[in-house]
């Protein structure tokens, strides 16, 4: 085995431990590698010289400043905490009006905008009411085509289905689908 | 489940009502916790003056305790938090000046922060050994340096501080791994002298 190899080893024994085959393996290695065994030991005392690292002591007023504190504490804290509480709120209403207006200013004209044809746009844009009644021939007769589409696609169904005596499909508003064919012829 | 905590059962009473049971839990703790804060930001006024913060945090979320875990568990979470919280801003100040950074030209480690309180600093045991020791904790990467604080000064177990720094027990024992790595490679001429 390479150093390399024994090192990584030796980092894996520490964090999650080793298989006996890999753990005989590093052991064979160490009692072989003086450089190996070194770094074993080193990391050793490396741990008993953390115990150095020098201890402080707290300053004689930490206790007298921290109880003057908690004293303050339930009133300040529950103060602070409602106004944080308030503020958070007063953003957040502030946000959704903000949101609200952009939506009302630009998403429902594009909307608008979107399901009209092209030529409905110039009649949506005039404000007489001479323009709004053309706006709604104009939306029934949309209505009115995509019924016939939805007509030809129930034509094109096999024969049987619509005339074995089965209950006619159902349109959305409940009513058999050949009461509506009627109307519209 | 509740375990068998003589600290965790003061923290309920206190929770019940009871300031004599955060008293000495204050006594207790206090210095502890200065000493643990001090190791992870390397100033000793910053870590009384977070301390202070963790002591006043616990009283506002008494509520909150739940007896699950050991009492000193739950204190070194907040204190590692605020810990973390501080280093961060540390690092922001440290990188939101570009004259300092220039100047300094590496990432910031503790010693970049001169101790502000030169009095206080006076009161540490201080030793050559120490000093070297301090610097080469100080030089850690913020996890290896946490997780090897908690094992080696705190003497948490590694589920403890796996529950604090939010990894798993085999996570902390690498970070500590390679935290001795570290702390080995700062301090080797003096391992190499017989120093230690």
């Amino acid at each position: 085995m390479r150093c390399h190899r024994a090192r990584r080893l030796m980092a894996r024994k520490a964090s999650r431990g080793l298989s006996p085959r890999a753990d005989r393996a590093l052991s064979d290695h160490m009692r072989l590698c003086r450089g190996c065994a070194g770094l074993e030991k080193q990391l050793e005392r490396t741990w008993e010289a953390l115990s150095c690292h020098p201890q402080i002591e707290p300053s004689a007023d930490f206790l007298a400043n921290l109880r003057s504190r908690l004293h303050e504490e339930p009133v300040s804290a529950g103060s602070r905490q409602s106004r944080r509480f308030n503020m958070r709120w007063q953003w957040m209403a502030l946000a959704a009006g903000i949101l609200l207006a952009a939506v009302l200013l630009t998403g429902i004209p594009r909307v608008f905008r979107d399901t009209s044809s092209a030529e409905l746009q110039v009649g949506a844009t005039v404000g007489s009411d001479r323009a709004d009644e053309q706006l709604l021939e104009e939306l029934q007769g949309i209505l009115r085509h995509s019924e016939a589409d939805y007509l030809a696609v129930y034509d094109s169904w096999p024969v049987p289905l619509q005339e074995t005596g089965s209950p006619a499909p159902e349109t959305k508003r409940g009513r058999p689908d050949n009461t509506v064919r009627k109307e519209i012829s | 489940m509740e375990i068998d905590d003589p600290d965790a059962e003061l923290m309920v009473a206190f929770q019940q009502g009871d300031g004599a049971a955060f008293e000495q839990l204050l006594d207790k703790y206090h210095r502890p916790i200065v000493n643990f804060i001090y190791k992870i930001v390397n100033n000793s006024a910053e870590a009384e003056e977070l301390a202070q913060e963790v002591f006043l945090r616990i009283h506002r979320s008494r509520h909150k305790y739940r007896p699950q875990a050991r009492f000193a568990a739950w204190i070194y979470r907040i204190a590692t938090n605020l810990g973390y919280k501080e280093a961060s801003r540390k690092r922001r100040m440290f990188f939101g000046d570009p004259k300092k950074r220039a100047s300094e030209g590496t990432v910031p480690d503790a010693e970049a922060v001169p101790d502000p309180a030169p009095d206080a600093e006076g009161r540490l045991i201080t030793s050559e050994l120490g000093r070297i020791i301090r610097r080469a904790i100080g030089s850690l990467p913020r996890k290896e340096k946490v997780a090897l604080i908690l094992r080696r000064y705190e003497d948490l177990s590694y589920r403890e501080i796996a529950e604090i720094m939010n990894c798993t027990e085999a996570a902390v024992k690498t970070y500590i791994h390679r935290g001795k790595l570290h702390v080995r490679d700062q301090i080797l001429p003096y391992l190499e002298k017989g120093s230690f």
